[in-house]
């Protein structure tokens, strides 16, 4: 902290106090605890929503905040289109696949039976789709060399696709101005998670976060719902494109649902084509969407619903498939695949001969139950305030839930306007996701990133890989999933690396970050840091801690300067430091 | 996590007091090592959770039931002696699928059982809550905190207990994991270190991180902190990198695989190792899982390959050591539209080791006409898994608190006696 800032903080916590956990950590010389706080100065108002709305505040963010007041801050965020975005835009034009639609995706980067049939004509035999594990040298030969006969026929790779996706979203994370977009658009999809390693997710989930999730961001609940039922991406993870009603007509399945439904099986390659032919016929209702609509996406657990419920919905999302699903991939109903009869609902009466209609209605009384208003409202609450969050701000958002028919900014705005939101507790209470600590490590230090699969690799050994959650659940949002031990490792293991600049497309400048500050002043150059990297909330321990190993490495210099070295190694430990996990 | 994780880590003497926060404590490395081998045998349990319900019918086939054949037209394994990839016979009534070929060996050898028929007496058919349950040790009861296994190692405190008495091969800490018995996750024993060059530089930013833990008022930071650097400290100095595989010994590519070879390495290097839990996925065989080859043929190949490889790895430590597979439920008896299954019931587990009384599958056989079936569709449940869980955890382990460890339950004991020899 600089002194004029160390001052004026002083000055606010003899008037309002500190927060609970700050108070703990911030002890007088003698050891007392300082005065429990109240409330939030201005300042911790600022960080605070910065926290919370953004993947971490940049240099200047708070004084930007407090200056135009947060409420305007954060009335400008629920609009994201009045914000300017050039910027960003400009980083994304170069990576192609996220712009591509369906079609154009699956005919650059084809599935692996199209690549191995292109290959065989070629006379070149596919190499073995690598596990996660070790890859030998010879694979390793051998799959460039594939992969140059593919680039040489314009083939691309599909695991392009995932790379990219993955690189789009952390350059937005970073460096988009319409944070919280950003943070609702993670919120939102690992809601309605899908695995992109299963089959054609692979080539769909580009589509859907681009044209299903982000654009409903804000909107309404019931509109996303119906967007993610209709998506391509979704029919095909929980494999309601193959839902079919036991009573379809034999000619029709031959006709027509099975060369569409025939790109997507992964039979093996040995298999005698007639047998695939036969088994690749649907013949029935598949549960598993919804089961997870319900469990998952709307009603909760114990919302309310049971397993004759789940075969009802299922019989009324009969029909909804993919029509083309390894091309354009369009969504599609099929009225031949319906299962037309009467059904049930949560004791709603879906009377025979709806079609598409069943499954809208199916939308429409889950969107609307009461169950749902808690389910999603507690989701958010837990995901913006705390873990447990406080059960009255659940019910004052269940209720603009309810009041608004689904309204996901009012049900947002109700929470940000809550005493619960602003309370001494659920200051700094989260503990960051590793998307979100990775991320707000290079907001805070002004890196210069590409996004690339180096930077994302260290999301995924600290358990988070983009668009990687293979349970519908997605990834869950609490401090005792996130803080184990290994995990713990990596993220001190992330500090260094990123300091040191040893993260292959990322850079970080720290003589920058500490320009103007005499290096031969060790503690105005960790008061710099601490600002930037931490807002100035660090402990006096964790301070003690860095200045002693400051001392340590002044001690062997004879010049008295800190060096590039020293700055590594003090930036390193504050990345790692138990204060930078929390938010 | 448990606010309490801190006193229990303090009353089970891994936090010894006199143990600087900066430097690591040679005379607790040795006490702890000592500790380990001067006790008798050692007991060390290997859990194995196949996520996304593994279909038990199609695993360990009831080819003597008529009804199998008639409930899958397209996905049934054929009699043994058929052509072409027929099940492996046991005992003239079940066979294992053909790509478990691998435990045959085992099981002829009497050290690879079977549990038919078990899963859980809660009716969900959600992954989420059959798998939180599972792990939980408390089905139907979502407000447990905390997993079996964790409870077990509260149950049986060790005062010799090691940073490494319970590991998870892995990114996340699985559920049965969870609470306030410390326990480790991690993805690679060789990644397992702060990374920040050679040296004295390097040992001054461990230094540094460790501080930092030590004194945060962050519980949760605070406890994960000081199990890391606990950690971090032993598996340097006994560098468990150095067991290689026996001669011989070939586990299969991919993850899974490298999970059990470093498990593996665990156990030889005496580490203290109690518990090792890892996952392996892709069992949801909604569409086409396939008979005797397909989707379903290779997971069970990969599993398979990969236990029998662990196994023969740890040949050595066989009667130190229990192998035991747990998957969510089972899946439908019929095959759904799709030639493939849907979230079911009852399933298999598999239990190995130089101390099991094997050759044998264990469990009450429900049946699978249509009037057996539970809802006329799923395997029936005829054994609650916390009698297996209770029964590893009486026998092998050697905890006979079953109140704490499955709490609400009256664990079965009498169930499987001798099934492990003691």
């Amino acid at each position: 902290m600089n002194r004029k800032l160390c001052i004026w903080v002083m000055v606010v916590l003899l008037v309002y106090g500190v927060p609970v956990s700050l108070a703990q950590e911030m002890r007088s010389n003698k050891g007392a605890v300082k005065k429990v706080p109240s409330k939030l100065s201005e300042e911790q108002k600022a960080i605070h929503l910065l926290d919370r709305i953004t993947f971490g505040s940049r240099p200047g963010d708070v004084d930007r905040v407090m200056k135009m007041g947060w409420e305007k801050f954060l009335e400008q965020q629920f609009h994201p289109e009045s914000i300017d975005d050039k910027a960003i835009e400009e980083r994304l034009k170069s990576i192609e696949s996220i712009h591509l639609s369906n079609s154009e995706l699956a005919k650059f980067y084809p599935p692996p039976q199209v690549v191995r049939k292109a290959l065989k004509e070629q006379g070149i035999e596919m190499p073995q789709q690598p596990d996660a594990g070790q890859v030998n040298a010879d694979q390793v030969r051998r799959r460039r060399e594939v992969a140059k006969s593919l680039a040489d026929m314009g083939y691309r790779q599909p695991q392009q696709v995932v790379r990219e996706l993955q690189q789009a979203r952390i350059l937005r994370a970073v460096y988009s101005e319409r944070q919280l977009r950003e943070v609702m658009t993670d919120f939102w999809f690992n809601h309605f998670n899908v695995f992109i390693q299963k089959g054609a997710d692979r080539i769909l989930t580009t589509s859907y976060e681009r044209d299903v999730i982000r654009p409903g961001v804000f909107g309404k609940f019931e509109d996303l719902l119906l967007a993610t039922a209709e998506s391509p991406a979704m029919l095909f993870y929980l494999d309601n494109f193959q839902s079919v009603s036991p009573n379809m007509p034999e000619r029709q399945m031959r006709g027509r649902a099975l060369g569409r439904l025939r790109a997507n099986r992964q039979m093996p390659n040995d298999t005698p084509p007639n047998t695939v032919a036969q088994q690749r016929r649907p013949r029935g209702i598949n549960e598993n969407y919804a089961r997870e609509i319900m469990e998952l996406h709307t009603l909760g657990v114990d919302g309310g619903y049971t397993q004759k419920d789940v075969q009802e919905v299922a019989r009324c999302f009969t029909g909804w498939t993919i029509r083309n699903p390894r091309g354009a991939a369009e969504f599609v109903f099929n009225r031949f695949a319906h299962d037309d009869g009467e059904k049930v609902v949560l004791g709603h009466k879906i009377p025979a001969g709806g079609g598409k209609k069943d499954g809208e209605t199916v939308i429409r009384i889950l969107a609307s139950h009461p169950s749902t208003a808690k389910f999603i409202s507690k989701k958010l609450a837990r995901k913006f305030v705390s873990d447990e969050p406080p059960q009255a701000l659940i019910d004052s958002m269940a209720r603009t839930y309810t009041k608004t028919g689904g309204d996901i900014r009012e049900v947002l705005r109700t929470m940000f306007k809550s005493r619960e939101f602003w309370a001494p507790e659920s200051y700094r209470a989260k503990i960051k996701t590793p998307f979100e600590m990775t991320v707000s490590a290079l907001r805070a230090l002004e890196a210069e990133t590409n996004g690339g699969p180096a930077f994302h690799q260290w999301m995924a050994k600290m358990g988070e890989g983009l668009y990687l959650a293979q349970p519908p659940t997605g990834y869950p949002d609490s401090a005792e999933h996130w803080v184990n031990t290994g995990a713990l490792l990596e993220r001190m293991n992330f500090g260094m690396a990123l300091s040191a600049n040893r993260i292959p497309g990322t850079r970080v400048n720290l003589q920058s970050v500490v320009s103007g500050i005499d290096t031969a002043k060790p503690a105005q150059v960790v008061d710099q840091l601490v600002d930037r990297l931490l807002n100035g909330q660090l402990s006096e321990k964790t301070r003690a801690t860095i200045d002693k190993s400051l001392q340590e490495q002044m001690a062997s210099k004879s010049d008295g300067r800190l060096d590039n070295a020293d700055l590594i190694r003090i930036v390193g430990l504050i990345l790692g430091s138990p204060e930078f996990q929390r938010q | 996590m448990s606010i309490n994780r801190r006193y229990f880590l303090k009353s089970s003497g891994i936090a010894l007091a006199g143990l600087g926060a900066m430097t690591a404590s040679p005379s607790f490395l040795t006490r702890t090592l000592a500790g380990i081998t001067s006790n008798s045998r050692r007991r060390i349990l290997i859990a194995i959770f196949q996520r996304g319900a593994m279909d038990g019918l199609n695993a360990v086939v009831p080819f003597g039931d008529q009804d199998y054949y008639r409930l899958r037209p397209s996905i049934a394994v054929p009699r043994p002696g058929a052509v072409q990839g027929g099940a492996i016979d046991l005992d003239g009534y079940f066979g294992l699928h053909p790509a478990l070929a691998s435990f045959k060996p085992l099981y002829d050898q009497r050290q690879l059982a079977i549990i038919h028929a078990v899963g859980s007496p809660d009716t969900t058919r959600s992954h989420f809550d059959a798998q939180d349950y599972m792990e939980s040790g408390t089905p139907g009861v979502k407000s447990t905190s905390d997993g079996w296994l964790n409870r077990y190692m509260q149950a049986k405190t060790d005062s010799k207990a090691t940073p490494f008495r319970a590991v998870a091969m892995g990114a996340n800490m699985p559920r049965a994991m969870q609470g306030k018995a410390p326990a480790i996750a991690m993805t690679n024993l060789n990644d397992f270190a702060i990374r920040a060059g050679r040296g004295p530089v390097a040992q001054q930013v461990e230094g540094g991180f460790e501080a930092m833990y030590e004194q945060t008022v962050n519980e949760s930071l605070r406890g994960a902190g000081r199990e890391t650097f606990e950690a971090v400290k032993m598996l340097k100095s006994v560098n468990p990198s150095q067991y290689q595989p026996e001669p011989g010994v070939q586990y299969p590519r991919g993850q899974f695989g490298n999970r059990l070879r470093q498990i593996a390495q665990l156990v030889k290097s005496d580490i203290g190792l109690e518990i090792a839990f890892t996952d392996v996925g892709g069992w949801d065989t909604h569409a086409n899982q396939g008979s005797s080859q397909g989707q379903l043929a290779l997971r069970l190949t990969e599993l398979s390959l990969g236990i029998s490889a662990l196994y023969a790895d740890l040949q050595k430590q066989a009667d130190e050591v229990v192998i035991l597979t747990m998957t969510e439920f089972g899946r439908t008896a019929k095959e759904n539209g799709n030639r493939g299954t849907d979230h079911g019931h009852a399933s298999v587990m598999f239990m190995l080791g130089g101390k099991i009384n094997g050759g044998k599958i264990h469990g009450e056989w429900p049946g699978i006409s249509t009037e057996q079936l539970y809802e006329r569709r799923d395997l029936a449940v005829t054994t609650d898994f916390r009698d297996v869980f209770g029964c590893v955890a009486k026998d092998h382990l050697g905890s006979s608190d079953m109140k704490t460890i499955f709490p609400g339950y009256g664990v079965d004991t009498s169930k499987f006696k001798g099934l492990i020899r003691t």
